[in-house]
């Protein structure tokens, strides 16, 4: 068998180029690098470790990345872009301004800033990353993610499963011991749960499970649709400003309630405040049906391998969401445990992620460990059954990589024709669990031409191969000759082919990004900005004449000057920003 | 693919032995750089830890010999307390511990408070109290909720097949989405019983589709019909209620229909017939009505019926030769004896099966040319009736009917031009209406073949049309066919002779 990555020699020495780790989150997005015999976090270049996954437009037509980007949802709704992991692996395309952008090309700038910081702060160019995706992430999400590299200009060899990355942010500490993690990540967008097994430092993943659509955002949108309902103004929803508004307070909110009892949402409104004030009480009800949906991976995942939950030793949170106490408290509910989460929640996949990429440039000091991932669903494709009456009936499915398989996997199934001179024969190809093929999830199809005989006479062998990345190859061979056919799965709309590829690259290399060096003041601007939006009467009097003063500093040219004002503006706002009584 | 070279080591059962193989192997090959290899290494240490669980039971009871599984609900002592130095947790306030309610997971085993609310209250209590049951398990910790699954299964299998109280498993199948996980459902669960529960499932399902198909069906086809006399529950006085409404032919090849039937019902909708159908019914159905006695004793009285008929015959000629009666005086004890013949030859007919259809009718048709010489309406009319009578257990109710109109258009346009003619129910027609009775001059010998001959053709493509509406394609019904052309075969013949004759009297004066 043909295999896609070629054979390494290992000799020891370290690739000429380093090679990074990142998570690339819906929310939050975090660079890492294994250096020293440890893994740590690479600030981007504000000094702090999370960069929002946000891109904006501003209003020299330049893009912007990151905080100021964030900033700028509230005060520019239809210039920012958040939360476009969602939409990965989809054709859908979103609008900045006047231009419309793909999932994959948001990500490559978000990826190429990250990029860019990381060189700053290594001091060396980098060519490679391992990239984190959501162990549910399907073949289509999983090639978006790598194109997303390629276009940021890095090479994506291997893409790390985001459980199995927290595992092995906390693994290393236990090296030696025999230890069973469960690994409970609840990111922004997506929610994974992991089950994994640490022994003689092999950290094997036992079984998988999730839901792409499951995340903190969901709960924050709750919160807005409670607000909106508390007030009964469905207009808050519809228009754009107000939608932002909402949705920063709303996040607060649920950051706020992680520690206190209490939070309030609260935004301005036709020159007043509405606000409402939620407690834990309110916020459970609100999300009970998220809830829910949180145990049934949960559940699945412990049975597929066997493990009973006391048998547990280890629970792990991960994700920034599951910060939240409701979260928490279900889980330890059911799982009978309290959860760990001493390394940052925010902080661990990509802490995971520096792992992987210094156990892929062979770091010393990670010798010992190996580490495998499983499959998460089955793959199959359909198949004709037929019965002694001769009759036939279509659609079922015959799954041929179970769910939960170790990978790299590859398996063969030996089919028939079904038909009297057949022509050809289709072999699509289907993600899931369903016994009818139809309800599950098309990835794609391939066809082979066969010789015209009576059926059952013509035997082909469908392979099915699933890389250590989570790529599925499917190869169909006709028995008895070389007659081959591969299929890239390239007719999904969601994955970009090669010469789309090419010509976004170059689209994106035009795109005149800010520059970094006025970054600071730009993200500074936006934040006033936004402050000023959120609040009124006085407040955004003061804020609106500091925010003049700014601009005629900037307007100097001074770098001293605007370096000594933004000093104290910055903190200024910050105070705003955190003062109880003006939230 | 030797599993113990792979590995290194030398055959164990070992399972501690076996990961430590695994994990040094592991170094060697690894996974980046020799897939291949990998693949192989891994297969071997699953074959090898398979082989360890091959002999062992799977854990029915979930805790190991804990007597009282359910009582294993988390508690604050059973926590894990965080080591110290884990202990730094700077996203909670206050201690979990404090906030475990223990309420929630009940101190009664729910299996055992189920089965009585059951027993004393009935299906319909029990569903209300599971479907309570499962929504209070959300919040039970997952181990908890397992145990109470297979439980609950378990008790669920305890069930005959079909005294299954069907609306439990329905909630449990919502509650755990059983159906969706047939094949680990056996699996896991079921330990001896394996399967059980997935099939019971699966054929609920395929009787859900039945019914549906049924109810949709607006036509009431033959293999619907009986599809719904399948799905009866056994009960002697509705089956045989419903056995007698089937028309006399459906009765002769009910039981291989019948076999055949379920033969496909086994194919098409796994798991109905052994779990959805009562047997009983399904013997009731299929099995072959008559018995070996009655056949004989059928043959018996058949033969004695044509013997008899012959000896009748045979006698009213020898008394017209002799001049005992004359021509065209009808003795009332001929005529009785004749109509007695037909209606025991009718009746019997009514009786029996396939063959005794086939001997009731031959009778019939024999006895249509002996009336030739006993003439009468009264016997013309009752021969018409019991054609008619014959044809409709033999077939159905429409044949029959088709029968009739054939006979009633051929009397009355009786003579030369006959759709399918019966002359002799024209005859019998006018006698009972009190209609004239149109004579005609017979035609001369000369034209015999244009007044027999044509018509006579002209009665082989009309037999050959109505031989083809009367058909039936199903398999096991050819013989309505046989029969329907033996009768008008007979028919024919019968006409033909007596036209024949008919010329011949003319032609002797």
């Amino acid at each position: 068998m043909r295999h896609p990555i070629p054979n390494r020699q290992t000799n020891g020495t370290i690739p000429a180029l380093m090679i990074i780790g990142i998570d690339l989150g819906t929310t939050n997005s975090l660079a890492s690098v294994f250096r020293d015999g440890r893994a740590e976090i690479i600030p981007n270049v504000h000094g702090e470790a999370l960069t929002p996954s946000v891109v904006g437009l501003d209003d020299n037509g330049e893009l912007l990345v990151g905080r100021a980007a964030r900033d700028r949802l509230v005060t520019h709704p239809e210039l920012t872009a958040a939360a476009f992991k969602r939409y990965m692996g989809t054709p859908r395309q979103l609008r900045l301004g006047d231009k419309l952008f793909r999932a994959e090309e948001l990500s490559a700038l978000v990826l190429k800033s990250l990029r860019a910081d990381a060189e700053v702060f290594l001091g060396e160019p980098i060519g490679e990353a391992i990239i984190t995706v959501p162990a549910y992430f399907s073949d289509a999400q999983r090639k978006a993610t790598r194109i997303a590299g390629e276009l940021a200009g890095l090479k994506v060899e291997r893409l790390l499963n985001e459980p199995t990355a927290a595992a092995l942010a906390y693994g290393l500490q236990e090296r030696g011991a025999d230890h069973t993690f469960f690994v409970f990540d609840l990111g922004g967008g997506t929610f994974d749960v992991s089950l994994l097994e640490l022994f003689d430092h092999v950290m094997e993943v036992r079984a998988s499970a999730g839901n792409n659509f499951l995340g903190g955002e969901d709960f924050v949108h709750r919160i807005m649709d409670g607000f909106v309902h508390h007030h009964d103004k469905r207009e808050l929803l519809d228009d754009p400003a107000l939608r932002g508004l909402l949705y920063a307070s709303a996040t607060r909110a649920m950051h706020e309630l992680t520690s206190k009892e209490r939070a309030t949402v609260s935004i301005p409104y036709r020159g007043t405040r509405l606000d409402w004030q939620i407690d834990d009480l309110t916020f459970h009800e609100l999300t009970e049906p998220l809830l829910q949906k949180l145990r049934a991976p949960m559940e699945r995942a412990l049975r597929d391998a066997k493990v009973r939950a006391s048998e547990l030793d280890d629970v792990v949170l991960v994700g920034g969401a599951s910060r939240m106490r409701i979260v928490r408290e279900l889980v330890a509910r059911l799982l009978g445990r309290i959860p760990s989460s001493h390394i940052d929640p925010d902080k661990t996949i990509a802490l995971g992620a520096a792992v992987q990429a210094g156990l892929k440039s062979r770091d010393a000091a990670l010798k010992d460990v190996v580490m495998t991932d499983v499959c998460p669903y089955t793959l199959g494709t359909s198949v004709v059954r037929r019965d002694k009456h001769g009759r036939h009936s279509e659609g079922h499915y015959l799954p041929i990589i179970e769910r939960n398989s170790t990978v790299p996997v590859s398996r063969v199934e030996r089919l028939c024709t079904a038909y009297d001179d057949q022509q050809s024969v289709l072999v699509d190809v289907f993600q899931g669990e369903s016994r009818l093929a139809a309800d599950n999830i098309r990835l794609g199809e391939l066809k082979l031409a066969v010789p015209p005989k009576p059926r059952g006479e013509v035997s082909i062998d469908v392979r099915f191969t699933y890389d250590i990345n989570g790529i599925l190859e499917v190869e169909t061979t006709l028995v008895g000759t070389k007659d081959a056919r591969r299929l890239l799965i390239e007719d999904n709309p969601g994955v970009l082919s090669r010469e789309e590829i090419e010509a976004r690259f170059k689209a994106l290399a035009d795109l005149k990004i800010h520059p970094r060096e006025r970054d600071e003041n730009r993200g500074l601007m936006a934040r006033a900005e936004r402050l000023y939006e959120e609040h009124l009467g006085e407040v955004r009097q003061a804020i609106s004449e500091r925010i003049q003063g700014f601009q005629e500093v900037l307007d100097t040219q001074d770098n001293e000057a605007v370096a000594a004002f933004r000093g104290g503006f910055a903190e200024w706002l910050e105070r705003i920003e955190t003062d109880p009584f003006l939230a | 693919m030797n599993v113990w070279w792979e590995l290194r080591i030398s055959p164990t059962s070992d399972r501690r032995a076996i990961k430590r193989a695994y994990a040094l192997r592991l170094k060697e090959v690894h996974p980046e750089d020799d897939p291949e290899g990998f693949q192989r290494l891994r297969e071997a240490y699953e074959s090898a830890l398979a082989s360890i669980d091959e002999g062992a039971e799977p854990d029915v009871n979930g805790e190991h010999g804990d007597q009282d599984p359910m009582h294993s609900s988390p508690t604050p002592d059973d926590v894990r307390e965080d080591e110290p130095r884990k202990s730094t947790v700077p996203f909670l306030v206050r201690p979990f511990a404090q906030r475990f309610d223990r309420g929630d997971v009940p101190s009664v085993d729910p299996i055992i408070e189920l089965s009585e609310v059951y027993a004393k209250r009935g299906e319909g209590a029990a569903t209300d109290a599971l479907h309570e049951l499962l929504t209070k398990s959300a919040t039970w910790g997952l181990d908890a909720r397992h145990r109470f699954e297979l439980k609950l299964a378990e008790w669920l299998v305890s069930f005959a097949p079909l005294e299954l109280p069907w609306s439990l498993v329905q909630a449990a199948d919502e509650g755990f989405d059983w159906s969706s996980r047939l094949r680990s459902v056996a699996h896991e669960h079921l330990g001896r019983d394996r399967g059980y529960l997935a099939e019971r499932l699966q054929a609920r399902a395929s009787l859900a589709r039945i019914r549906r198909e049924l109810r949709s069906d607006g036509t009431s086809s033959k293999r619907h019909h009986m599809m719904r006399l399948l799905l009866l529950p056994f009960d002697g006085e509705t089956l045989d209620a419903e056995r007698v409404k089937l028309s006399f032919w459906a009765q002769a090849t009910w039981a291989e229909g019948f076999r055949s039937l379920v033969d496909e019902l086994d194919h098409d909708y796994p798991g109905v017939r052994l779990y959805e159908i009562d047997p009983r019914t399904v013997e009731y159905w299929t099995r072959d009505p008559e018995k070996k006695e009655s056949e004989d004793l059928w043959r018996g009285s058949v033969i004695l019926g044509v013997v008899a008929a012959l000896v009748l015959m045979l006698a009213l000629t020898g008394a017209r030769r002799l001049g005992l009666i004359s021509n065209g005086v009808r003795p009332w004890w001929a005529e009785a004896l004749w109509v007695g013949a037909l209606i025991a030859a009718g009746s019997l007919t009514l009786l029996g099966q396939r063959r005794r259809t086939l001997y009731g009718l031959t009778l019939m048709s024999l006895s249509w040319a002996p009336i030739e010489m006993v003439p009468g309406p009264i016997v013309e009319g009752t021969r018409l009736l019991l054609g008619f009578v014959a044809l409709t257990v033999a077939t159905d109710f429409k044949r029959a009917v088709l029968y009739v109109f054939f006979g009633f258009a051929g009397s009355v346009n009786r003579g030369p031009f006959p759709l399918i003619a019966f002359p002799w129910a024209g005859e019998a027609l006018r006698a009972l209406f009190r209609l004239p009775v149109r004579t005609e001059p017979e035609p001369p010998a000369a034209r015999f073949w244009t007044k027999v001959g044509i018509p006579a053709l002209v009665w082989c493509v009309l037999l050959a049309v109505l031989f083809y509406v009367v058909r039936d394609k199903a398999d096991g019904e050819v013989r309505v066919r046989a029969t329907a052309s033996w009768i008008m075969i007979t028919e024919f013949i019968g006409w033909v002779a007596r036209r024949y004759r008919a010329q011949r009297k003319q032609a002797q004066p």
